[in-house]
This record gives C-alpha cells, structure tokens and sequence, in this order.
C-alpha cells in the first residue's frame, strides 16, 4: 500500500513539473531573439530541471528534462530544433549532475556551467548538420552567454530550492 | 543557522562568482582574438541545405534570392547580410553585417548558411 501511494506521489510530482517546464518553455519561445545569435536564450524552463537536481534527484531531473524537450519540440519547435535541444540539454544535464554530486559550488554555479555545455552541445551539433567546423567562430560568444544565462537562472533556481525545501520536508 | 554553515555557503557563492567571472572573461578573449585575428574576406559563400557552394564577389553589389526566395541576401559596400527572410524567429535577419573571413549568418530552418571566405572554393 504505501509503495503504490508513494509512486502517485512521485509521478504526480514529476508531471507537475514536467507542466511548469513546458510551460516556460512556451513563454520563453514567445520571447523574440534578441540577440542575433542562434541559440542564445535565457533557458527558462531549465529552472526546473536544476529544482530537480536539488530537491529529487538525478533520474527525475532527467526525465522531466527530456519530456519537456520531446513535448516543447512537437508542440512549438520542428525536428531539427528537436535534435539541438536534446543534445544540448544531455550534456547540459551531464555536467550539471556531476557538478552537483562533488558539491563544489552552489546552485548558480551548476546551473552556470550547465548553460555552458547546453551551448557547446548546440554548436556541436550545428558543425554537425552544416558540415562546417568553422561554425566554432560563435562558441567564444555561446560561452559567455551561456555562462551568464546559466548563472541567472541558477539564482532563480536557488531562490526555489530555499522557498520550497522547508515546504517539502514538512510533508 | 551556525556560523560554519554560513562560512560555508559564503564561500561556495565566492566560488560562484569566480567561476562565472573566469568563464566568461576566457570566452570574451577567445572572441576578441578571433575578431583581431579576423581578415577581411574576398568572397561570399552561400550553402543551402549542404548542397554546392554558391560564391559572390564582395566587391560585387546586389540582391540575391536564396534557395527559391526565402532568404534575400545583400551585398552592398564590401558587407553582406539577409534582407528578408521566410522564416519565423528572423535570426538571421538580425545577425546583422558580415565582412570578416569566417564571419556567418545562418539560417537554420531553411539551411541557408552564409559564410564570407578568403578565397572562390574555400
């Protein structure tokens, strides 16, 4: 009995999130590019993911991230962005969860880096489907941006972690 | 809270700041060594879909429709850059004026890859 009612609550949990994440991902795609370089955007739905890595754990995080990505892409995106986004968001995650375990830095950190390596991972794939190598002309500016978008929502992120901790803990 | 635990969360948030400091400064030089390093280019080389590359002088002038017409390339005073384009997030409308070799404006729902090289068949 307090297994099943365990699961409900893990999958109840884990859709809630999987709906806040897609739904920023929505906002964020009403967000006109402001910045002239492809694949330069704030990341908000990563929020979510970096909120899993802290208060679930690693294989939640992973499944809410690649739920949001595979519903985010049918709904507003095309295949191709589909194949960016996945690559970008595993290796984003990849790092992110390893960061988390040596516990080096706080949440901004984590999700700074992790912003980083989402970013490399858009370019690889880029240089992949374009063939061209030279497409490394951008990622100078893809790790500055993705380091700062990283950062920001690392603070968002931590903002949530320290709200809704003591929340959680009384449940 | 204890004194240790705030040490503790102050110095991991130093430890933030540097990180992200140092990050983006070592990406900010990559850029600015790429943009001093950066020739002025010959020609501009257009790629759709991965197919042969197209190439127009840079000395040349004039509007070009790419890939049927859904990108509009221009090229005017030695600089390139897409006028119009079909698709939604106009990203590469916005990329702005290319002359440096290397420099490039993609299109990636349509796959139109503009690129400015030193020389034809680079």
């Amino acid at each position: 009995m307090k297994k099943i009612k365990l699961d409900v609550r893990r999958t109840v949990t884990l859709s809630l999130l999987v709906s806040v994440a897609l739904m920023l991902s929505y906002v964020e795609s009403l967000i006109p590019p402001f910045i002239a370089i492809p694949g330069v955007k704030i990341g908000l739905a990563n929020s979510v993911t970096v909120f899993a890595l802290y208060l679930l754990n690693i294989r939640s995080a992973v499944i809410i991230s690649v739920l949001r990505v595979s519903l985010a892409s049918l709904l507003f995106g095309s295949p191709v962005t589909f194949v960016y986004s996945i690559v970008g968001a595993a290796l984003s995650i990849l790092v992110m969860a390893l960061l988390r375990r040596a516990d080096f830095f706080s949440a901004i950190g984590v999700s700074a880096l992790g912003g980083v390596a989402h970013n490399l991972g858009q370019v690889a794939v880029a240089a992949l489907i374009m063939e061209n190598a030279g497409l490394l002309y951008y990622f100078s500016l893809l790790i500055v941006a993705g380091v700062v978008a990283g950062a920001a929502i690392g603070v968002i992120s931590a903002l949530l972690v320290s709200k809704i901790e003591p929340i959680i803990k009384k449940l | 809270m204890n004194s240790d635990l705030k040490e503790e969360r102050s110095s991991r948030i130093f430890r933030d700041i540097t990180l992200v400091f140092a990050v983006a400064f070592v990406g900010l030089f990559i850029y600015l060594i790429t943009l001093i390093t950066a020739k002025p280019g010959g020609y501009v080389k257009v790629t759709i879909d991965n197919g042969t590359p197209i190439y127009y002088s840079l000395s040349s002038r004039g509007d070009y429709q790419l890939n049927g017409g859904t990108n509009t390339l221009v090229i005017s005073g030695g600089k390139a850059f897409i006028k119009d384009a079909d698709c939604p997030d106009k990203v590469c409308e916005n990329s702005g004026k290319i002359s440096r070799v290397g420099e490039r404006v993609v299109c990636l729902p349509n796959r139109v890859y503009v690129e400015i090289v030193e020389e034809r068949g680079d």
